[in-house]
């Protein structure tokens, strides 16, 4: 019998094992005359059905994890585009007093949609359109070590969308708490809140696009926790191209929201958040922000019906989650609008990195429905949202969207290609018939800094 | 007038005060020269290059150096970003320094290598009959801090590395290829410049 000088740690602990039960004696012979390698030794069984490996080791043989859970998002690798957008940063200097930090940010947005709205009863309508969707340039100027102000421009489409998109100053005023004032958006809803280069489909879905408000004069506090963040604020009611004045009794704006990780089966983590947004339009019928839009004496496409009236919305509710591991992600959202008139709807957004940090899947599923004849308004393809472009116009009192696609991520969240199919069918059972169905191919480029 | 005369005779005197110097130049002239306020080199198999470094004194005159490196990859990629930052006295002699910067987007930090102070001098012990005492090395105080502090630097890289943090590529990143699987030999290759600050640094 060989003798061994030294016995690795793992052979003695299988031999304590192996020795432990008197059947696996013969085995533990074989360990210690080297006829067998301790790895290869079948793990003894207790009498009991147990694991005495599991005692030493554990379950798996690994640690159990222990401890709060924290969702980590991944990192963007170093590129050689690192240094060209880091020119956007035009100064930097924490220690300034007066100014931190001068950045320059702007967004290019080109989009492009083929298809066919097949109308019931009247000829098709060709959505086939080519648009420079947002071209927007700004600054961000951090100063005095608690203030973060913002100008931005929008110099695409046409009329009251081309305008100051926003110029807004944001002061912590305690840890935890800040104050926002200033021409911007009231939060309502995941897709309205998002930044648009942040958009996974092309187009926003109907119904966000519907109620998204518009951009006014207002006022918000707000303060972010570890879990939960909450906000409270006033906007005006008044809708201009540049600075918009005081007018009416305005629009009441909340926000809550509730964040949290959970760890998943195979050791990693994911993060939820919960949202609650809410809109209280006091101005309801005279509001010039919900809608945004003005398709007034607007002739819609399917069917050639007159739009008489904007929808006026007193309640506007929106509540979602938000799903984020690391290769999935996901979004859900119910919207409800109440007023003179009412729509409903949720939107279901899964994606999935198919190349982790370049290749995305993303699918949307759109549902949006009214008790109303031609209570819903929109557009399809590059004229989905009627703020932008409000021709062609769609009417109808259920629609439905399928869009499938896929983004390539060039540099990181700043140049992506977006390329997906769109299916659309808008319903007009409660008005005159003119159902309307679309098979959309959909093309973008977004280039942010 | 008088506060003249003493102002005058302040600032005479501090400029007969020692202080710390640092010969950029002679820095330059260590890798292959100064081209365009950057040099470049080839150490433990890695390419770098390393930026003119940026002096401020105070006015008891100490002296701050930082000295910028980053490796180089094919295409400008820089996963590996190094900042050196060395306290020198008013004599010349470094008292501190420390590393810091990023590996594959990942920020490292080797913490602050300190000067060591000259070891208590040991009354010798008569060697056994037949054996033989070997001298004891002589007291270097610089090449132990520089021995330090590349070990702390290995180590810190070998986290960054093996750290679970997740990072995403997307298609430049990809194109470019710039990423660093293995860290042994970054540590080493930042060496020569750490001896270079320390031996351009006098007074």
């Amino acid at each position: 019998m060989k003798a061994k000088h030294f016995i690795p740690t793992a052979t003695v602990v299988a031999l304590g094992c192996t020795l432990a039960l008197p059947l696996a004696a013969n085995e533990a012979l074989d360990i210690l005359e080297g006829k067998k390698e301790a790895d290869a030794a079948a793990a003894p069984v207790a009498a009991d059905g147990s694991d005495p490996m599991a005692e030493i080791f554990g379950e798996e043989g690994g640690e159990a994890p222990t401890g709060p859970v924290t969702y980590t998002p991944a990192e963007w690798a170093p590129s050689p585009l690192d240094p060209i957008w880091s020119r956007a940063v035009l100064f930097e200097d924490e220690s300034n007093p007066w100014v931190q930090q001068l950045a320059i940010m702007g967004m290019f947005h080109f989009n492009g949609s083929w298809g066919t709205a097949d109308i019931e009863r009247t000829p098709d309508v060709s959505l086939d359109a080519t648009r420079t969707r947002r071209a927007r340039l700004g600054a961000r100027l951090r100063a005095f070590g608690n203030t973060e102000i913002e100008a931005v421009g929008e110099f695409a489409g046409d009329g009251d969308y081309s305008r100051l998109e926003r110029l807004k100053a944001t002061t912590r005023v305690l840890p935890n708490h800040s104050v926002s004032f200033g021409k911007m958006r009231p939060r309502f809803g995941i897709e309205g809140s998002k930044d648009p280069q942040m958009l996974l489909a092309p187009e926003r879905a109907l119904l966000s696009s519907m109620l998204m408000p518009a951009e006014s004069l207002g006022v918000m506090f707000s303060q972010d926790c570890d879990a939960w963040d909450w906000g409270l604020g006033w906007f005006s009611n008044d809708s201009d191209r540049y600075v918009p004045g005081l007018e009416g009794n305005g629009m009441i704006a909340a926000n809550l929201a509730y964040e949290s990780a959970e760890r998943l089966d195979g050791g990693g983590a994911m993060r939820t958040r919960w949202t609650l947004d809410y809109l209280y339009n006091m101005d309801h019928r005279k509001s010039e922000i919900v809608p945004r839009y003005d398709l007034r004496s607007r002739i819609s496409a399917n069917g050639g019906q007159v739009i008489t009236a904007n929808p006026a919305f007193r309640h506007l509710v929106s509540t979602g989650i938000e799903l984020e591991g690391d290769c999935f992600a996901f979004e859900g959202e119910f919207m409800l609008a109440n007023g003179e008139v009412n729509a409903w709807g949720l939107t279901l957004t899964p994606s999935f990195w198919v190349v982790p940090g370049t290749l995305k899947a993303v699918a949307r599923y759109h549902y949006a429905d009214t008790d109303d004849p031609a209570g819903l308004v929109g557009g399809l393809g590059v004229s989905s949202d009627p703020f932008f472009d409000g021709s062609p116009t769609f009417v109808g009192d259920e629609f439905h969207s399928f869009y499938l696609g896929a983004n390539l991520h060039l540099y990181q969240d700043k140049v992506v290609l977006l390329n997906g199919m769109e299916y659309a069918l808008m319903k007009d059972d409660a008005g005159l018939g003119f159902e309307t169905n679309a098979w959309i191919w959909h093309t973008g480029a977004r280039v942010s800094f | 007038m008088t506060s003249l005369r003493i102002a005058l005779l302040s600032l005479g005197l501090a400029s007969l005060l020692p202080a710390a110097s640092y010969d950029v130049e002679g820095m330059g002239r260590d890798f292959n020269g100064w081209n365009r306020g950057k040099a470049g080199y080839v150490a433990a198999g890695w390419t770098f290059e390393v930026e003119k470094p940026e002096l401020s004194s105070d006015p008891d005159g100490n002296l701050t150096v930082r000295a910028s490196l980053h490796q180089l990859l094919p295409r400008g990629t820089r996963p590996y970003v190094a900042e050196l930052r060395a306290l020198a006295s008013s004599g010349g002699i470094i008292y501190s320094i420390r590393i810091s910067g990023t590996l594959n987007g990942r920020s490292f930090e080797t913490g602050e290598v300190t000067r060591p102070s000259a070891p208590e001098p040991v009354m010798p012990v008569e060697p056994a009959e037949g054996e033989k005492v070997e001298p004891s090395a002589p007291f270097d105080p610089d090449q132990q801090m520089i021995d330090e502090l590349v070990s702390r630097l290995q180590s810190a890289l070998s986290r960054s590395v093996d750290s679970k943090q997740k990072v995403k590529y997307d298609l430049s990143a990809w194109l470019a290829g710039g990423r660093v699987e293995d860290s042994s030999g970054l540590a080493e290759g930042t060496r020569p410049v750490v001896r270079s600050v320390f031996r351009r640094t006098g007074r």
